[in-house]
């Protein structure tokens, strides 16, 4: 292709931020080939980018395909210029990786390399990060490795849970990933390429933190950012939400929030209700439990918990 | 429910509708519509309806106290902001 060309381009995306990015594209002159997301052949399962993709008139595609190096052959003979990755989570077989003729481009929901894998806006709030980041970066063969192009950097707040901090990873990542699609079309040669040093790297995998468990015997800040990590409602969590075991039941903490005051009884000791939260004892401070699961329904904190319970400590931790 | 109730939940839900219809871009078939189940609101559109409740009514949703079921349903929102608003 030449600069100043619209771009032929293959979308592999999953959910908001697919659907955000395949808007983007569709707004820009350069042409989709097809937007390739998993429920193309998952007849029945709800997909935003499949259903905005049609509506669109867009080709869709499995985005299993971009697994099997056949599928590069493919790529070659619709002259695809880039390959862009959204939120997608199929690894890219290394030959369609390298088929288009500009590359292939990952948007990805976290700073790199200290934050490379699945659920890292999760981990970056339960390891109480005040700072994230949205990257855009080449695909590599090993995973979210490849230099980087852009990246944005935004604050975190308090309050923020694992969906807020989502949705702020997609409002920065797609002026990034309308940069790329300027500077190719500009200057080829143009995009940035920084390496990343492999001696940061951080590679998180499916496992949850914790095995899962609530440990009320760590400080208030860390209980509440284990929950706020959890916490993607409306969505369903790909975590679930932090377990907690009281009196032989297991329940799980879904909404709470860290006070001020120092606790004055015991880690993991249920305190007054307020309102219809109820304070719980962690390590130093209370914290206001507002909202609880117990066998798998939405109870508010006061409604469940009484004063002087308290939760068992689990025996032992996975990690 | 009183009247005047009923005719300001329909204002409600009429003006909701506007926020998905402009706003959020977002076109529901009805005010029943299960807006998460169809996954017509999704999480980036969950958060820029929040702001736009914010915005438009004054409403400020803490994140500690969302409730699924409170956002359902265009029906559902409206009955949630007259509900904020008599506890205001």
């Amino acid at each position: 292709m030449d600069s100043g060309d619209p771009l032929k381009i293959i979308l592999v995306a999953e959910e908001a931020a697919g659907v955000q990015a395949l808007r983007a594209l569709a707004r820009s002159e350069h042409r989709i080939i097809a937007v390739m997301t998993a429920a193309v052949d998952e007849p029945g399962r709800p997909s935003a980018v499949k259903d905005v993709a049609a509506q669109l008139g867009y080709a869709t595609w499995p985005a299993r395909w971009v697994k099997d190096a056949a599928f590069a052959e493919r790529m070659l003979e619709d002259e695809a210029d880039l390959l862009l990755n959204v939120h997608s989570l199929y690894l890219i077989n290394e030959r369609v990786l390298a088929a288009p003729s500009v590359g292939s481009y990952n948007m990805h929901p976290g700073p790199l390399p200290r934050y490379a894998g699945l659920n890292v806006v999760s981990w970056a709030l339960y390891y109480g990060e005040t700072r994230h980041a949205v990257t855009v970066h080449r695909m590599a063969p090993t995973v979210d490795a490849g230099p980087i192009a852009y990246e944005a950097w935004f604050d975190l707040d308090d309050e923020d849970t694992a969906l807020t901090v989502s949705a702020k990873c997609v409002r920065a990542g797609i002026p990034l990933i309308e940069k790329l699609l300027k500077t190719v079309a500009a200057d080829l040669t143009a995009i940035p390429a920084i390496p990343q040093d492999p001696s940061q790297r951080r590679y998180f995998g499916k496992n949850v933190p914790d095995g899962g468990e609530l440990l009320w015997s760590r400080p208030a800040r860390r209980v509440v950012n284990f929950v706020r990590a959890c916490d993607y409602l409306p969505f369903r969590s790909p975590w679930g939400h932090p377990r907690v075991r009281l009196e032989g039941r297991e329940l799980a903490i879904v909404k709470a929030k860290p006070l001020d005051e120092a606790a004055t009884a015991p880690a993991g000791t249920v305190g007054d209700p307020v309102g219809r939260a109820v304070k719980v004892a962690a390590a130093d401070r209370w914290v206001l439990v507002h909202r609880l699961l117990c066998d798998g329904q939405p109870q508010d904190g006061a409604a469940q918990l009484r004063p002087g319970q308290r939760f068992e400590e689990p025996v032992s931790v996975a990690c | 429910m009183l009247m005047a109730d009923r005719a300001q939940l329909a204002d409600l839900r009429t003006a909701v509708a506007a926020v998905f219809a402009d706003a959020l871009k977002i076109e529901v078939p009805s005010h029943d519509t299960d807006l998460l189940a169809t996954g017509l609101l999704d999480s980036l559109g969950f958060v820029d309806l929040l702001l736009e409740l914010e915005r438009r009514f004054g409403l400020r949703v803490a994140m500690e106290t969302i409730e699924p079921d409170n956002f359902r349903s265009v029906a559902n929102i409206a009955q949630f902001i007259a509900g904020q608003r008599k506890v205001a």
